[in-house]
Parts: C-alpha cells; structure tokens; sequence
C-alpha cells in the first residue's frame, strides 16, 4: 500500500474510531482486561483485586509472547509469569523507562493490520512513540469517557471548545492533540479552535490573537467554553484577553483543563506557578472546574483531578512511587520516581512504565469518589548543580534546534 | 558562611565582617572603591614576602591537627556533597599546593621565569628584557563542583600580586573564609590579606554583578555555562574575562598501549580519574576509547579489572551525597542503554551496584557514533574506535569543549595521538591516573593562567 495510502487510512482509522466509540459508547470486548473497563472507573471493591491480577496477568502474558524487547527484558531480570502469583506480585513486573520510547519504535504484536501513531508533544527535546492498535484505543476511549462521567464533565449541553493544542493537520500523531479532540466529544460541540498551528516556515505558531478573538465570541455566544491543552498559552490567553475586556465571564458550566507538555514551557507559567489563584484572579470560573490532567503518551490511562485538585488513579491502573537511589517501592505519601501499572494497552509493552516524573501516591481522596490519587512535584533528572563538566543537559541545549516556536 | 545565630560571616580586606545579609550593591560599590584605592597606592608586595607567608602557611595546613585544617574538614564535609574520606585526603595533599618551591615551579613554568615579577628579566633575543606586573583588580567567580579550584584561583592571584575579591559558590561558603582567615593569622606582616575579599552574594544579582564587570581588571570565571553567559555580558572594555567553562575530558586505551601496561595498575588509575571530585571536575574522563583490534578477551579482561579497580576505589574513597535527580540520571543512562542492547541485539554490558555507585557501560562493537557524554557520578561509558581518524571524527562537532584526554598508549604512539588530538582541541594529553591532578607550571585550558592575571611588558634597547 502507498504510503500516503497507509497515513490517510490510519487518519481515518483514528477518526472513525473515536465517532464510532461516542456514538455507541462500547466496544467489542475481548478478554479479561476488558472485564476491567467498567462504567464504575474508580471502584476499587470486590473482586477488583482479582479482576486487575487477571488483567495484568494476561497483559504481561501477551506482551512476552509478542514483543521481543519486553521478552528479552524480563530473561534478562530473571522473571517470567510465574512470578505474578499474588495481586502484590504485580509490583515486581519488570518496568520500562518511559524515556525509552523517545529513543525506540518498541511494539507488541498483536495482528492488526493497521495502528495509530501516537506522540509526545515533544516540549522536552524528544518526542516518545507508541502504536495502539484498535482495541487499545477502544480500551482508552471507553475509560476516558467514564472518568469524565463520574468526575461530572460529561454534558448534553452543547460546548464551544478551545484547545491549546496543536492542529491536528499539523501532525495528527500528538498525543495531546488527540487526547484534547477526545475530550470534545464528551459534550456536543458547537465550535472547535486550535491555538497552535503551523507557520510559514514550517514551525509552530501560537495562534495568541485569534484565541483571544475566539474566546470573546464563544463567550458572547454565551454556551460552555471549555479550554484545554498547554497551561501556558492558556495563561496567555487570558491575560490577553483581560487587557483587551478585562476579567473572563466565562459562561456557567465552563471548564479548563489543563495538560500535556508538563511545564516545559517554563517560567512564567512553571513549576511553582499557582494556576488556581491565577484563574481565581484573572476569570469568573468556579476553581473546581479547574482541572489539571496527568497522562503520558506512553501510558493510555487518564489521571484527572478531581474538585478537590486530586489526580485520581482508575481502576484499570496501578500507582506506586519508587525511591530514586534504590528503586524501592515507597509506602502512600512517599515522594519518589511514579511508577504506573495498567494492561489496557495490548500493542506496546507499557503494562509496567516508569516514568521520570517525581511524585507520590495517597491513599484515598476525602472527596465524593474516594480511592488513591496522584499528586505530581515535577520532572525528574538533569541535576542543576553547577559544574565545570559538560554535562549532559548541555549536550542537548549544544546540539537541539529549536522546532517549536512558542 | 552563616553561622548558628543565622548570621552571615564574609572576609573583607583582612577583616572578618558578620552581617545579618550579604552585602547590598552600595556596600559591594564601597568594597570596590577601597580595592581601587588600594590599586591607585602603587604599593605591591614583592614575590618573597608573599612566599615567605605561604611557607608558613604550608607547615601548617601539613598538621593534621591544625585547627582550621580540622574545621576546614568539618565544614566541607557537612556542606560538600564529598565523602569524608576523599576531602581528607584532598586536605591531605593541600599543603603541597601552598609550599613556595611548588609556587615558584608554577611561577617559572607559566611566566617563564620565577625572578621576572616586579624585576626586568633579559631574554634570548639580545637588548630584549621582559618585566611582569600585575593586572590589578582581579575577581574570581567559584564553582560549586571542586572546592579546591576557587582556593588554587585566589593562590595565582595572590602570587601575581594582585588585589583579589573571592565570589564563593553557594555549595561552598566555608572553606575560603576558612583559607582567607588562616592566612591572615600567618601574614602579620598585612602582605596579603588586606589585598583579599572573599564575600558570597546569590549568582545572577545584575547590580551587583555588573559593578564587578565594570570595576575589575580581570574576571576569572570557573563554572557552568548558563552563569558564564551571564558574566559574559556588559563587560567594561578594560576587563577581561577569563573563561573557564565547562570542558568534557576522555581516555583512549590503544591495542599497543595496552598490550605494553600492567592492566592492574592502568585500571587502578583509571577508577581514580573516574572517582576523582566524583567525576564532576572537567578533567575527568566521561567516556573511554578502546581501539578496536584489542580483542574481545582482552577487552574482557580490561572490563574484569577495571570493575574491580572501580570496587576497590569505592572502598576507599566513597562516593559523595547526591541529589535524587543525580541518580536518576544514572539510572536513566543505564535504562537506556539496556534498551539499545535489546533493540539493537549490539552487546552492551550494563555493570555497577544497585546503588549507583559507580556504573560501567560497555558498548563491545560501537565505534563511529556520535560521542555522549556521562551523567558523571562514576559513570563511564566505555566505546571502541576504530582508527584514530575515527576517533577524532566523534569529536569535531565538540572540540571548543575538548580539554583533557587520558591515555594507555605505547610510548611511540603518544606524539601522533598527541598532534592529532591536540589539534582537534585537546589542551591536555596524559597517562591515566593524573587526569585531574596537572603538573602544576602548566597550561590550563589551553592557556596560562598567571599569564592571564598579569600584564608583560617589554622592554627594548
């Protein structure tokens, strides 16, 4: 098949996969993972221990089946599926690194012809790279739809949409493009606008004025306005437009959800930035419906905040922080390296994925939903001690160019 | 330094001065005019009276029950992220570096006469005489990484008979008012010490920063490259800065080099290259070469010794504190390589504790890839090179940064290693074992540091 063949038809692959799922809001299930994905994501009672060892049981099973990387990477630490025997068992299952899939196409096989590309946004130097085929983006469809649902962010009332993230005809691969056109089916849409676009030169460009024009008109209009994506150019969107017509009015029912790209994009908007104060003093909204979303490329779980800003793990997923200097597993509230868990995705071996994100896990959230959650400190490694030694960060600020003009 | 009441202790001219703060531009503004007052007064100290107080200074720092060596001790192994046992045995060795006979060696070495300060010195060329002065203000901006290159920085100032202002890192605000306060208690005189300011204020402070750049004759910067990009800008045009930024060093390991060593004593020297400052100075190796027609057994047994060599140093000198970001930088370079190992069916040994100690990443068969550096902590990777021509070709993309490299060569070998690497960018060729520790009288960086600090002018009949 031509090769433009092959990309309009993954293209289509996605697309209808994404209608068909909300058209129907099921899927066809197909083993015992899917016993997972239930319409109650955060119910942690009864035999969901049972149901999750199966689950990763299965998943581990496959992908050492079908993946030799992940094969030779369990021969290589001595472990196979007989040492998944007990539901604690599942936290020795061998890791991969999520930087790993910045380096490397690292597939499972799993007999689909075609899969969709999914990537990293790449605000970090390196975009990752994962395939999913139809059942794992079913799979992360379905669960993302009813975390929404239980979270209350799933309406029948129409919504205009604004998303800091890149066009889709700009590269329909980026995760967060992709996970944010999700999110615009969760209420019937009026109006979708992308901020990021590409520019004459082929880079990215910060469509700042038009968003802020797009925003004045979806606030007239006086529907939903949802805003997602990048906390940054959201940020500057609404500085923008409070000097233009000061505070936002957002309409009631808006949300803002942010995410993807962690905060790369640094100061002004960083780690350390208050996002909720920001919103609190610069629009109209209603703080709870402020909502920072947690996910990876590499990892097709969605840890979305609940009211109370708690990133809540699902039931399809495990969490667990490790300590940086022995890899040990730290007890709830512990800060170290987040280690996630999940078999939902069957055509890459990311069912155990360490990620270089430093967190911790507590155990159970005081709000409405209960169950653990997340909370998320910042990007690990690349120490900033000064030091006379070409380090690597160096390495990478000496020979990176510059591809996304923000 | 702040002491238990919280309070902020700097040297100022020979005085300790304790303040709740450090001091704001108008002070710093009034700390620079004295220093220039002090210029406008013509007055130098000659060489020998400036010797004559660090010979009383290097019997001192000999004793290991000097107090201020012990408080030195104490101080730099709370604050440093060194092991106790490797800042011992740097504060072992100190002394030598304060002994006159080395001073004047490295005066010799670098100005090319140990008499030429102050003294017109005549030359090959007949009716050419040389004199030294020198260059006046000088500031010397510290790193964090190796507490000893601040304190070796202050030495040339102060044996170039500059008027020198000391900037300590925020990693290390003891140990040069602890050196600044010893040599005032052995400078009766006021030789040196009412010459001599070491103050600490938070790096990046523009006020504070540019009065410095406009004030000083000579800056002579140790450190990463964000701070130097700062202290690049809005220079005065009479001050120079001295760059010493961040450099990447390597050792090469030849088939003949090998065959002709005692693999033990190599390895042994290698691991203390590699363990060194805990591989953080910019004279340490981050990666090895080994030519490619050394066998696979040979490389084996390289491998087998060096690990040992690497064990045996842990031993002895422990690795220092680090932060959780440091390990995982070493975790994430072991990961990955790992991964290339499953990827690409290369062999590639991962090898070191699970504590990160200290890490070996043998790549058996890569040669002509693009060089990575380390993410340091004792962490080497290890690669083949097939020719010297190859060897040099990993390295063109990065020779403004290339300082020193390490070796294991036959004898004959060396002077063509040596002309095609030092013309790649090298500054520094020599055997494993000293790659951290040069000869002093020797160039650093490429350059001579004293020449640096001093003005040369001729004299012609």
């Amino acid at each position: 098949m031509p090769i433009k063949t092959i990309e309009a038809t993954k293209k289509i692959i996605k697309e209808r996969a994404i209608r068909e799922f909300f058209t129907h809001l099921s899927y066809r299930k197909k083993n015992v993972v899917d016993d997972l994905l239930t319409d109650r994501p955060f119910d942690f009672s009864g035999p969901w221990k049972t149901s999750f060892l199966e689950a990763m049981r299965w998943s581990f099973r496959h992908h050492y089946a079908n993946s030799e990387f992940y094969r030779s990477l369990c021969l290589q630490k001595g472990f196979d599926e007989s040492r998944i025997a007990s539901f604690e068992d599942i936290w020795e299952i061998p890791f991969i690194l999520s930087d790993v899939f910045k380096m490397y196409n690292i597939e499972t096989r799993t007999g689909d012809m075609l899969k969709a590309e999914m990537s990293s946004s790449g605000t970090s130097g390196r975009k990752s790279r994962i395939m999913l085929n139809m059942l794992s983006g079913h799979r992360l469809l379905f669960s993302v739809y009813h975390i929404y649902k239980t979270m209350g962010l799933v309406s029948s009332k129409p919504a205009n949409y604004i998303l800091m993230a890149y066009n889709p005809a700009i590269d329909e691969t980026i995760a967060t493009t992709n996970s944010d056109l999700i999110m615009t089916y969760l209420t019937p849409r009026r109006d979708v606008f992308y901020a990021l676009d590409s520019d004459k030169e082929g880079g990215i460009e910060f469509l700042r004025d038009e968003s802020i024009n797009r925003l004045r008109k979806f606030i007239d209009e006086g529907l939903p306005v949802r805003m997602l994506g990048f906390i940054h150019h959201m940020c500057e969107v609404v500085n923008g437009y409070k000097e233009r017509y000061g505070t936002v009015a957002f309409p009631a029912d808006s949300y803002i959800i942010s995410g993807g790209g962690w905060k790369n994009f640094a100061n002004p908007y960083g780690a350390g930035f208050d996002m909720f104060g920001f919103f609190k003093e610069n629009t109209n909204i209603d703080i709870r419906n402020v909502r920072d979303l947690y996910t990876l490329n590499e990892h097709a779980v969605f840890y979305l905040e609940c009211e109370r800003h708690n990133k809540h793990v699902p039931n399809v997923a495990m969490a667990c922080a490790r300590d940086p200097r022995t890899m040990e597993r730290l007890g709830y509230g512990e800060t170290g390296l987040v280690h996630l868990y999940s078999p939902v995705i069957e055509s890459c071996p990311v069912l155990s994925l360490l990620t270089t994100d430093y967190g911790r896990v507590e155990e159970s959230c005081p709000c409405r939903i209960g169950g653990p959650y997340l909370k998320i400190i910042g990007r690990a490694g690349v120490t900033k001690k000064v030091t006379c030694a070409f380090t690597a960060d160096q390495y990478v600020k000496e020979g990176a160019r510059e591809t996304v003009k923000v | 330094m702040t002491d238990k009441k919280g309070l902020f202790k700097q040297f100022i001219f020979g005085e300790t001065v304790i303040s709740k703060e450090s001091l704001p531009a108008d002070e710093i503004d009034k700390l620079l005019l004295k220093g220039k007052k002090i210029k406008d007064q013509g007055v130098v100290p000659s060489q020998e009276e400036i010797l004559a107080v660090f010979a009383r200074l290097s019997k001192a720092w000999a004793d290991p029950q000097y107090q201020r060596r012990r408080e030195a001790f104490d101080a730099l192994s709370k604050n440093s992220d060194l092991s106790p046992e490797f800042i011992g045995a740097v504060l072992e060795e100190f002394a030598k570096l304060l002994a006159p006979e080395y001073l004047l060696h490295k005066i010799e070495g670098e100005l090319g006469n140990s008499g030429i300060q102050g003294k017109p010195v005549a030359q090959k060329e007949e009716d050419i005489q040389l004199i030294v002065q020198p260059s006046g203000l000088v500031l010397h901006v510290a790193s964090g990484n190796v507490f000893l290159a601040c304190i070796e920085s202050l030495i040339d100032g102060v044996i170039t008979r500059n008027i020198n202002f000391l900037k300590m890192s925020t990693d290390d605000r003891d140990f040069p008012l602890i050196f600044a306060e010893s040599i005032r208690e052995f400078d009766k005189e006021g030789v040196i010490s009412p010459r001599l300011s070491v103050i600490w204020w938070r790096g990046g402070d523009e006020a504070i920063e540019n009065l410095f750049k406009q004030n000083m004759d000579r800056i002579v910067f140790w450190g990463g490259a964000e701070a130097l990009k700062a202290w690049e800008k809005n220079l005065s045009e009479f001050t120079v800065l001295i760059r010493h930024g961040h450099k990447i060093s390597f050792g090469v390991v030849s088939k003949a080099g090998l065959k002709s060593a005692d693999l033990a004593a190599v390895t042994d020297n290698i691991a203390l290259d590699i363990a060194i400052w805990d591989q953080k100075a910019c004279n340490c190796p981050q990666t090895l070469f080994i030519e490619r027609s050394v066998s696979d057994e040979e490389a084996g047994r390289f491998i087998d010794s060096l690990t040992g060599s690497l064990k045996k140093m842990n031993a002895a000198f422990p690795p220092g504190r680090r932060s959780d970001d440091e390990y995982v930088e070493v975790m994430k370079t072991r990961e990955l390589a790992m991964a290339k190992h499953l990827v690409t069916g290369e062999p590639i040994s991962v090898l070191g504790p699970k504590t990160f100690d200290w890490t070996i990443i043998f790549e058996e068969k890569t040669g002509g890839e693009a060089f990575e550096p380390s993410p340091l902590n004792r962490t080497i990777i290890i690669r083949r090179y097939q020719s010297l021509d190859a060897l040099s070709d990993l390295f063109k993309n990065h020779s403004f940064y290339l300082q020193t490299v390490g070796y294991c060569l036959n004898s004959s070998e060396v002077p063509e290693y040596a002309v095609r690497l030092s013309s790649l960018g090298a500054t520094r060729l020599c055997p494993f074992g000293i790659m951290a520790i040069p000869v002093a009288g020797t160039p650093h960086d490429g350059g001579y540091i004293l020449r640096d600090l001093v003005r040369f002018t001729v004299i012609e009949r």
